[in-house]
């Protein structure tokens, strides 16, 4: 297969596991963060930055990570891009976890925001 | 409508609002066109409307998980970069020769400079107030004077590498930002490479020097190191 682009390898990785778990998350739904289940599925606090429930959203992140994650990469070699990607997709995750769940721990409520 | 333990909280959001928080931080006076140039943005402001964009559509369009996934990726990404990340650094007059910095503590990284110059003299002393107060707490440490230049000078070092180009990083102006920074980061293991194989070179040769003397003389010279304090070491091992 001939890559047009000349994309770093960690850069790859993501974009395919954005696809790969978009994808399979779509069929199986075991890859995208939810706060019940989370105790049963602890990888998706990382793997659920990968997974997009809508097209838009799919479509926005594919070129922001491949311009964006390239530049990066590039810049900062491969390690410490590794660390800062696992930093902000487990973290944040981590944090809107806590929030859903004293969200629901409070009012039990089902009404959005 | 799920309820809140049932939502699903996916999406690299959180992951696209901490590049445009590291773009700031390496490139933050360059300017991006956007529809044949009718709209210019320049990359410092990208991660504060990417934050309000997600914060005004989370009540609007019911994309909650966008908003805090958003407002917990630009902060977390902040944080690190700000306070933790290390980096290998040029030698200066500063830092020493091949010293690392830890975090970015440039006056332009500084959280206030995410937001609008018109807003931003009001934020920043509301910064400094949360600032003073995590220090009194020792939540975080201040950062020396020195971290402080060293930070700015790394931030102007960038900023005079010229221009960026985000989108083609392989063409256009060789000296920018990133370039800059991988140049850096290059020449930096380069230099640990180097210390590495002469810190080697003369483990050996002090190998080879510690063996001639006899038995008596370096018992002697085993005791005295340990009860000599280590700065006056090296100047006896000269005179043996």
């Amino acid at each position: 297969m001939v890559l047009r682009f000349n994309v770093p390898p960690l850069t790859r990785g993501l974009l395919l596991a954005v696809i790969t778990f978009t994808t399979l998350n779509t069929a199986l739904g075991i890859f995208a963060l939810i706060p019940n289940q989370a105790w049963r599925w602890p990888w998706t606090f990382f793997t659920s930055a990968f997974v997009e429930s809508h097209l838009f959203p799919v479509v926005i992140a594919l070129p922001a990570i491949f311009f964006g994650g390239r530049y990066l990469e590039r810049a900062w070699g491969g390690a410490e891009y590794a660390k800062f990607v696992l930093f902000v997709t487990v973290i944040p995750n981590l944090l809107s976890f806590a929030v859903y769940w004293s969200w629901y721990l409070i009012t039990g409520s089902t009404a959005p925001l | 409508m799920l309820s809140y333990r049932e939502t699903s909280i996916d999406g690299a959001l959180a992951l696209e609002a901490a590049f445009l928080v590291a773009f700031k931080q390496l490139v933050p006076e360059h300017t991006v066109s956007l529809l044949n140039s009718a709209i210019r943005i320049r990359v410092k402001h990208f991660p504060a409307i990417f934050v309000l964009l997600n914060t005004i559509s989370g009540p609007l369009f019911g994309t909650d998980t966008a908003l805090f996934l958003g407002w917990f990726g630009f902060l977390t990404s902040w944080i690190y970069l700000r306070f933790y990340r290390i980096s290998p650094t040029f030698a200066t007059a500063e830092t020493g020769q091949g010293a690392n910095i830890k975090g970015d503590a440039s006056d332009t990284f500084a959280f206030s400079h995410f937001f609008p110059d018109t807003i931003q003299a009001a934020i920043a002393p509301i910064c400094d107030k949360v600032y003073d107060t995590m220090v009194a707490f020792r939540i975080c440490t201040p950062f020396t004077e020195s971290a402080v230049d060293a930070g700015n000078e790394r931030a102007i070092a960038r900023a005079e590498g010229g221009l960026p180009s985000l989108m083609d990083p392989s063409g256009g102006d060789a000296k920018f930002g990133g370039r800059r920074e991988e140049a850096e980061r290059r020449r930096a293991l380069a230099l640990k490479a180097l210390d590495a194989r002469l810190s080697a070179a003369s483990a050996n040769h002090a190998v080879q020097t510690s063996i001639p003397p006899t038995t008596a003389r370096s018992d002697e010279r085993a005791t005295a190191s340990t009860t000599m304090p280590s700065e006056t070491l090296p100047e006896r091992e000269a005179q043996v």
